[in-house]
């Protein structure tokens, strides 16, 4: 009985790797263009992870020209809990792009505040997991796009459900913040071999991680 | 018509460069120099700014205002004629963004000091001038920041680009 049990487990546990590793990303399929292989149609349901100051500053910069208005719409802004300032800078962006009002603002808890005891942590942890599911799999967004604040972990790892169950194949994006020239983020290490791209702001990053993009000065 | 200098330290503090710039001989250079304002974003350094307040070494000719966070430094940053920042990369973005002549003051204290990186890379290029505490004030007597290079605008459209390609369109 429990060798059977085992042996399911260590069947299941075979196959999900299998499967994981049939969907990560890499390099060569991408150049035979993935880009047709999970074509969708416009316009794009769009999630937008919003970090502190300086992430949301570059997102900002970053989103200058990329077309609102009949590609990447709805846009859902990820915001933490809190960060009033990144709310407000994306309103005001959003307004002066002229787009119409296709977007929405979603705050998720912080997995952890400053001074925290660590016994609730856990508590708050999955609180803001649950924030995450939400936003994710019941909105199921076409593409993600994330520059590296902390709160991007969670959002990328939950996109993976439905990339794993075949239901729907999340686009992720992901910028390297201009700060990182010749180190990755955190963010940025753990993030590198499962999203789609993987943008990096200085040639030093192109040379020494293969799967890392440099298309020149971008903020 | 104030020539003003424009000080930030950041969300965090930096007691060191607060007191060293608004010491006795920074505030001397800064009049022989022709500055009229200093003006400081001191964040949490709020002891080290009115300590120095306390002491009345002020030149007439300089007058030094302060206060600890703003929601946008644009404007100081946009109507100062030099800008003296941590290395934090939201600050030197900002303000080479708005081709001002920079000094960066890296913060030896902080450990695995990565914004360390962003500022000597772009110092060596010649966008901006960096600088430890213990050689800020040569540096800014020697006027090394006034011969920079504008930092390349961006293009939007590369990202644009990138994701449309990402979406097949």
């Amino acid at each position: 009985m429990w060798l059977f049990l085992l042996l399911c487990v260590v069947i299941l546990f075979i196959l999900f790797i299998i499967r994981l590793y049939q969907i990560l990303p890499n390099r060569q399929s991408r150049l035979i263009s993935k880009a047709t292989i999970h074509k969708k149609s416009h316009p794009f349901k769009t999630c937008i992870v919003l970090g502190s100051g300086g992430h949301t500053m570059e997102m900002i910069q970053l989103l200058r020209e990329v077309d609102f208005n009949s590609l990447y719409r709805p846009r859902i802004y990820v915001v933490a809990q809190g960060d009033h300032l990144s709310s407000d800078k994306i309103k005001t962006f959003e307004s002066r792009k002229g787009g119409k009002e296709t977007f929405l603002i979603k705050v998720i808890p912080r997995s952890r505040n400053v001074g925290q005891s660590w016994l609730s942590t856990p508590l708050s942890v999955l609180n803001s997991l649950l924030a995450c599911i939400k936003i994710i799999l019941f909105d199921l967004p076409d593409l993600i796009i994330c520059n590296g604040p902390g709160s991007c972990i969670p959002v990328c790892v939950i996109s993976y459900i439905p990339r794993i169950l075949g239901i729907k194949w999340i686009k992720l994006i992901y910028i390297e913040s201009f700060a990182r020239v010749h180190t990755l983020s955190l963010s940025g290490k753990l993030l590198l071999k499962f999203v789609d791209r993987f943008i990096v702001q200085w040639p030093y990053l192109e040379q020494k991680y293969p799967q890392a993009e440099y298309k020149g000065i971008l903020v | 018509m104030d020539k003003t200098v424009f000080v930030t330290v950041g969300s965090t503090g930096f007691d060191q460069v607060i007191s060293l710039l608004t010491s006795s001989p920074s505030l001397q250079i800064l009049k022989s120099l022709g500055y009229t304002k200093l003006n400081i974003q001191y964040g949490k350094s709020r002891e080290s700014y009115n300590e120095a307040m306390k002491v009345s070494n002020i030149p007439n000719e300089i007058q030094i205002i302060g206060y600890d966070y703003k929601t946008s430094l644009d404007q100081d940053m946009s109507e100062s004629d030099l800008i003296i920042s941590h290395a934090g990369s939201g600050s030197i973005l900002e303000s080479l963004r708005l081709n001002k002549p920079l000094i960066v003051v890296i913060n030896e204290n902080l450990m695995n000091n990565h914004q360390a990186e962003l500022a000597v890379e772009l110092g060596n290029k010649g966008y901006l001038v960096y600088s430890s505490t213990s050689n800020l004030l040569e540096i800014l007597k020697s006027k090394a920041y006034e011969n920079l290079i504008s930092f390349p605008e961006p293009d939007a459209t590369i990202f644009a680009n990138i994701l449309n390609e990402e979406m097949g369109v």
